[in-house]
């Protein structure tokens, strides 16, 4: 699972660019074919309107013509003249003529007929079969009247030389009283209305168009042996203005109704053809799909290594130090969110460094510190009983300086080898110098004055152990001239706040602060007391840290003045190692 | 739940691609149906007036059914129609009847059927129904008083007319004879069919020239100018009809004056007020356009 996460990454990228892509694909698909059947059934309504209402002017025509010479006058003087005539064959002919003659409107084919039922004749504006004996219901429907008048009839037409199918308006012609005394019969044929509304129509592959009477059966369409028959496959009513919907064969089935004729033209389409070209459109986008996703593997793979390559880095590295290995660092090239992450990275790690390397070694101060403690410990009990019983002989032999003397310095001794405790209050710790002092004072004949200046508040201030003896062992050792009578050493102690200042000052020969290192460096030479500046300077950061510091003066002819600063306590654990080992 | 998200997103899918239709769409028939008989549709007032109603139709998205008989005359040819209207599904007839004193039969058979009628450009004279159309008493006034202003007294004026049963002749002549000076004789009166023929013959069969001629409109004028020119007559001739051809006859000289009617207009406003009778179900009130007279100075004609 190294590349978990890159692949991760990748995935949803692709996920989310993948179904985006797919979406506007379907999404535009399913919009433009919604877009092009609506706009095909909004096509056809408005070609097929036009074509209807062609229809319509056509039938009014018929209807206003066939009602025109009902009233006409000619035409009653026509049946008049028939009627009292022979009735011979020459005679219908002249009917024959003369409707021809009345006939104006001329189109589809267009026949008038006129039927006396008084001689049961029937005569046609053709010149073919003019005249016609019996011709009653049988040939035309006469007495058949719609529940619209403006609805033609539509029938066979058995008059005709030939049958055919006619689109019809029967008008009743009226004598003067009102009676019924011939019919009128004015005609257009199906095919030629066929061919001059449909059929140009019917040339466009996948549809197919025909003229429905009210009652849904076919009226006009290409196939003849179809008229007279009722459509299948209709699955709902067409029954509005204009109609378009699905019929169970798939087939998309669009209706428009005449508004004056109340005749539907019908059109039957496969969709499948409409929406073909755009099928094969969807298909080439998903192809083109699939080659963009391609292309987007291959840019989010490199897209990915280039995103990844920083936090590989990052990570190898973590893993370094995470093995001990503090060296361990990241490049930093660029000055990205990366850099400033691989910066940080690296001074953390600098720091952690630092850290671990200052913690080893105060480790190892404070365990060189322990055993050296422990060395302390043993050789001045040895010295200390010797110097206990040379004391007790001294005594007993009267020699009381001498015995006091060896009080001092086993006192001095106890102190720096009694340890219970690295700290003891600042008034004991005096007692210590004096006691030191007195010895001193011993071994140079009182040329040396001590004056001590501890402010009262301080003394019960709790200092590190031998803190101020190695000072005053130094002051001692290079302040003092024997040949001089005015040699002086002064120990002054004061509060500042929560500070404690304490100085240890001679006025011997002093040294030259730009060689300041030479105090130090002969003392350790000499390794007079065992305890030098150094071991001073250690156990103060040892114990306080950056808390405390100490300074020296010195001036060449004036004298040397060592100032140690620390803050108060008044616990004597409040600083020890022990303590704050115990903390860590 | 996610396997059913992804069945479903499958579905879709497969639906979309294999080009599945749920085409059901329809356009509902017009609220309402009109049905409109005129007199005829032969001169240019009644083409307007047909576009007019056309127009209407059209923006309001209404039926409508318009039928004519051959000629102003054909009174039974226009019965015949009027019955087969009201045996149609229409909601309110419209009717420009040919005799406006035989209306109460169809009257009482659109009552039956509960179907309004209004009359257009015709009144109905033994019944009350509302009328669209123009003001034909301010016409009438407005001709008699072009023959008062241009006529000297002791003129003599012939009014031809179409058919005598109409209720747009009868106020006109009405008015005419009410508004013209008691000075200008009408010599004669003469109905007849409106067409240009008509119009030579009556003119070809007078004996005295007259001083004005009205008629009734200008396909029967030009028959009238046309008659007047062969015998050197110089009679002041007027008559009613539409801007168009008005303004085209004026400047050809053949007329002196004619007042104008917008047949487009009424034919428009008429529809309109046909569909605001079936929204409201209430009788609306009478609608009169006026007229305007042209002068052959008006055109700059000669």
């Amino acid at each position: 699972m190294r590349f978990g996460f890159r692949f991760r990454i990748m995935a949803a990228m692709l996920a989310v660019a993948g179904a985006c892509v797919l979406a506007v694909a379907l999404i535009s698909y399913s919009d433009s074919k919604s877009m092009i059947e609506e706009n095909y059934v909004q096509s056809l309504d408005a070609s097929m309107t036009l074509q209807m209402n062609s229809f319509d002017d056509t039938m009014k025509e018929m209807y206003q013509t066939v009602q025109h010479i009902s009233t006409m006058p000619e035409l009653e003087d026509c049946i008049d003249t028939y009627l009292s005539s022979d009735q011979t064959y020459a005679d219908g002919t002249e009917v024959a003529r003369q409707l021809s003659a009345l006939l104006t409107f001329n189109r589809w084919g267009s026949t008038l007929y006129l039927y006396l039922p008084e001689v049961e004749k029937a005569f046609s504006s053709e010149k073919y079969y003019a005249a016609r004996e019996n011709a009653g219901d049988a040939a035309v429907p006469w007495h058949e009247r719609p529940d619209n008048p403006f609805i033609p009839l539509y029938f066979t037409d058995r008059i005709a030389r030939a049958s055919q199918h006619v689109f019809a308006y029967v008008e009743p012609v009226l004598d003067r009283d009102g009676e019924e005394k011939a019919f009128l019969c004015i005609t257009v044929d199906e095919r030629k209305l066929y061919y001059a509304l449909l059929d140009d129509l019917n040339g466009t592959d996948g549809e197919e168009y025909m003229i429905l009477s009210k009652d849904g059966m076919i009226c006009s369409a290409a196939d003849i042996t179809q008229l007279g028959t009722r459509i299948s496959g209709l699955s709902k009513r067409q029954d509005n203005r204009m109609n378009a919907n699905m019929g169970e064969s798939g087939l998309l089935f669009t209706s428009v109704e005449a508004p004056y004729s109340h005749y539907r033209m019908l059109c039957q389409s496969d969709l499948r053809m409409l929406t073909q070209d755009i099928r094969e459109h969807m298909i080439y986008l998903l192809l083109v799909v699939a080659l963009v996703f391609t292309g987007l593997i291959v840019l989010a793979k490199i897209l990915s290594d280039q995103l990844y390559r920083p936090i590989q880095e990052l990570t190898e590295a973590m893993d370094n130090v995470g093995g001990g290995d503090f060296t361990a660092r990241v490049n930093d090239r660029k000055t990205d969110e990366f850099g400033v992450v691989r910066a940080h990275f690296n001074e953390m790690v600098s720091r952690m460094d630092n850290l671990m390397e200052q913690v080893v070694q105060e480790r190892t101060q404070k365990r060189e510190a322990e055993i050296n403690a422990l060395q302390y410990q043993i050789r001045p009990h040895f010295m200390y009983n010797t110097l206990n019983s040379i004391r007790f002989a001294a005594t007993l032999q009267r020699n009381h300086k001498l015995a006091e003397l060896l009080g001092d310095f086993i006192a001095l001794l106890e102190a720096s080898t009694q340890r219970k405790g690295a700290f003891l209050p600042l008034c004991e710790e005096i007692r210590l110098v004096q006691s030191y002092l007195s010895l001193q004072a011993f071994r140079y004949f009182d040329c040396f004055e001590v004056v001590y200046s501890i402010a009262p508040e301080t003394e019960d201030c709790y200092v590190p152990c031998l803190l101020l003896q190695p000072m005053v062992e130094n002051a001692v050792f290079h302040g003092i001239d024997p040949k001089r009578n005015d040699n002086r050493l002064e120990i002054t102690s004061w509060m500042e706040g929560e500070r404690l200042h304490i100085t240890v000052e001679d006025n011997g020969d002093g040294f030259d602060m730009e060689k300041g290192e030479t105090l130090d460096q002969e003392e350790e030479k000499r390794r007079l007391t065992g305890i030098g500046m150094q071991n001073v300077k250690q156990r103060m950061k040892l114990y306080y840290g950056d808390a405390a510091y100490f300074t020296v003066h010195s001036e060449v002819g004036v004298g040397t003045q060592v100032e140690f600063c620390m803050p108060v306590s008044h616990d004597p654990e409040e600083y020890s190692i022990r303590k704050s080992g115990t903390a860590e | 739940m996610k396997q059913q998200q992804i069945v479903g997103a499958g579905l879709l899918l497969s639906l979309l691609l294999c080009g599945c239709s749920t085409i059901d769409m329809h356009r509902d028939r017009p609220e309402y149906s009109i049905g409109v008989v005129l007199k005829a549709q032969n001169s240019p007032y009644w083409l307007d007036m047909s576009s007019g109603m056309q127009q209407a139709a059209t923006d309001y998205g209404i039926d409508m059914t318009l039928l004519y008989p051959e000629g102003e005359q054909e009174g039974e040819e226009q019965k015949s129609l009027i019955a087969d209207i009201l045996d149609s599904d229409v909601d309110l007839m419209m009717v420009a009847p040919c005799d406006s004193y035989d209306t109460e039969w169809f009257i009482e058979k659109a009552k039956m059927q509960d179907i309004d009628v209004l009359t257009v450009d015709t009144r109905a004279m033994d019944a009350e129904l509302p009328y669209i159309g123009s003001d034909n008493v301010l016409f009438g006034k407005m001709v008699a008083e072009y023959f008062n202003e241009r006529l000297k007294p002791g003129s003599t004026i012939l009014l031809l007319y179409g058919p005598e049963k109409q209720s747009s002749i009868i106020e006109r002549d009405q008015a005419i004879r009410e508004y013209l000076d008691s000075d200008i004789h009408i010599q004669g009166v003469q109905y007849t069919e409106l067409d240009e023929e008509n119009g030579y013959l009556l003119i070809q069969q007078l004996e005295q020239p007259v001083d004005g001629i009205y008629c009734q409109n200008a396909v029967l004028a030009r028959g009238v100018v046309e008659a007047l020119t062969e015998k050197d007559w110089n009679s002041k001739v007027i008559s009613v009809d539409t801007e168009d051809d008005a303004v085209q006859l004026l400047k050809d000289g053949a007329m002196d004056a004619m007042v104008i009617q917008n047949g487009y207009e009424i034919g428009y406003q008429s529809i309109e007020l046909a569909l605001e009778t079936l929204r409201s179900g209430e009788q609306p009130e009478d609608m009169l356009f006026d007229g305007e007279l042209l002068t052959v100075q008006d055109t700059g004609g000669n």
